[in-house]
């Protein structure tokens, strides 16, 4: 694998993690959010 | 060159656009933490033996200095390209923590507001608009689904502090007075690690990349609201249509949050059998709103124009705010349903007004006019809670409860949300006079001349 090559592959698997991390954030904070609701209906 | 530099971050030929929004997610992610700051309030009002105005301070500095370094930071920001501010931004609002927690283990409050206030306040104002014009850049084809995603990170920042520092309080200490010093420690690295991979991880378009199978739009194709053409940010607040915009910015989010700032009191004030858990869920709901606003609202204006949406931000958002006030205290469940529709506009306000800015303006200084235009929210995040507070208050001294203490201000911000719907009709294409010229169109009167004197 050239140096080239190497370096754009590190990008690709640095931006994978970065979106699997964002979205483990965003899920957990709406998971989070989201248990507090139903007792606004009364449940 | 450094490794910061703009030109060392041009993308290479082939490379995948959709790495960028979670660079700039992860940027958003972290500063939108500021809307969680509340759960540090009384931890910090008992620590420091104070009241909870100045501790309140604390926020306002912040705030203030997002809106001041937003404004005058912007044209660096163009200047310097997305990494370096990313990084700088990454050192300022992880640095706000540390300092803040160097300053309440002194019990030195004037330490805090440098931390979090200042220094935070110059790495939310940076890390807001530099992931924006470069998203625009790389998303020509959907400029709103590219900035909303980034700016409902925003929204979502404080979804995500919140839960996470109420357990790094409830965790770290017998109490959370005691538990301050090392949250704020924890938060201040778990945001300089996720800023930095952001920092390290955007990149640039080469100046003559376009998405595969798009086609720039040329002044006969472009659609009315569209230009073609660029404009600078010194000349674009020149123009009518930025103070234009401006108005209907501050309409829409002082319109927003002036049911956002009240929420939990609102609700109960209006329904009396609404508890405090029931009032943390609407405002949880709220939260959920706001943030999906951002990204739906923001997307659908790629489809159905920048003026568009905001006629409905701003019109039906007047409808919406009148039935609040006339009819909703008779449903809780129709209270909840408009407030959230409202918020999700207040969201929405907020996530597409850089997409209509490069529709006007262009791409080329879009964060740097995006940074002038947010001085916008800074004044709203004043008006708003002043006019919803105030009148709560007059009301309450001339003997009326419950709903009845919001009916005035309710009706109040139907009438700034229908001057922000006129604003909005007044917007045009900006004048070619506004226009940066091209090395091309330079040439031509020499050309002419040329001719003339062959």
């Amino acid at each position: 694998m050239s140096p080239h090559e190497a370096s754009e592959t590190r990008l690709t698997v640095q931006g994978v993690l970065l979106w699997i991390l964002v979205a483990c954030g965003l899920l957990y904070g709406v998971i989070e959010t989201a248990v507090k609701i139903p007792a606004l209906f009364g449940a | 060159m450094s490794m910061l530099d703009r030109e060392r971050t041009i993308a290479p030929r082939g490379f995948n656009r959709w790495l960028i929004p979670p660079a700039a997610l992860a940027v958003h992610l972290s500063i939108g933490q500021v809307y969680a700051f509340s759960v540090f309030k009384n931890p910090l009002v008992e620590r420091f033996d104070t009241k909870l105005t100045p501790i309140g301070i604390i926020f306002s500095i912040a705030i203030v200095m997002l809106g001041l370094s937003a404004a005058f930071g912007g044209t660096w920001v163009e200047r310097n390209g997305p990494r370096k501010t990313m990084f700088v931004a990454a050192l300022c609002w992880s640095s706000g923590f540390f300092i803040s927690a160097l300053g309440v283990a002194m019990d030195q409050l004037w330490i805090v507001y440098l931390g979090y206030g200042f220094i935070g306040g110059i790495g939310l104002g940076l890390g807001y608009i530099s992931p924006v014009s470069t998203l625009i850049k790389w998303f020509p084809d959907r400029p709103g689904l590219a900035t909303g995603l980034a700016i409902m990170g925003f929204g979502g920042g404080a979804l995500i502090a919140s839960p996470l520092s109420d357990a790094l309080l409830a965790g770290f200490a017998s109490t959370p007075a005691d538990a301050i010093v090392p949250a704020f420690l924890t938060l201040g690295a778990i945001y300089l690690v996720m800023m930095m991979l952001g920092a390290f991880t955007v990149r640039v378009p080469a100046d003559d990349w376009v998405p595969e199978g798009w086609v720039k739009p040329t002044e006969s194709s472009a659609r009315s609201m569209q230009t073609t053409a660029d404009v600078t940010a010194a000349a674009a607040i020149r123009t009518p249509q930025f103070w234009f915009l401006w108005i209907v910015l501050f309409t829409n989010v002082t319109a927003g949050i002036g049911i956002l700032e009240q929420a939990a009191p609102m609700i109960q004030d209006f329904f009396s059998d609404v508890d405090a858990e029931a009032a943390a869920g609407y405002v949880g709901l709220l939260s959920l709103a706001n943030m999906a606003g951002r990204f739906v609202w923001s997307s659908t204006s790629d489809v159905i124009g920048r003026k568009p949406i905001y006629m409905g931000y701003l019109g039906i958002g007047a409808v919406l705010y009148f039935l609040v006030a006339s009819v909703s205290s008779a449903s809780i469940a129709l209270f909840v349903v408009l407030t959230a529709i409202i918020i999700s506009f207040y969201g929405g306000g907020f996530a597409t007004v850089p997409a209509y800015l490069k529709d006007l303006f262009g791409g080329l200084e879009v964060g740097a006019i995006h940074g002038r235009l947010l001085t916008a929210w800074a004044a709203a995040g004043v008006a708003g809670p002043l006019i919803v507070n105030a009148l709560a208050d007059s009301q309450e001294a001339a003997g009326k409860s419950g709903a009845d203490l919001y009916t005035l201000s309710l009706y109040i911000m139907v009438g700034v949300l229908i001057v922000g719907f006129i604003a909005n009709l007044m917007i045009r294409p900006v004048d070619k006079r506004f226009h940066v010229r091209r090395p091309a169109e330079q040439r031509e009167p020499a050309y002419e001349m040329a001719e003339e004197t062959s």
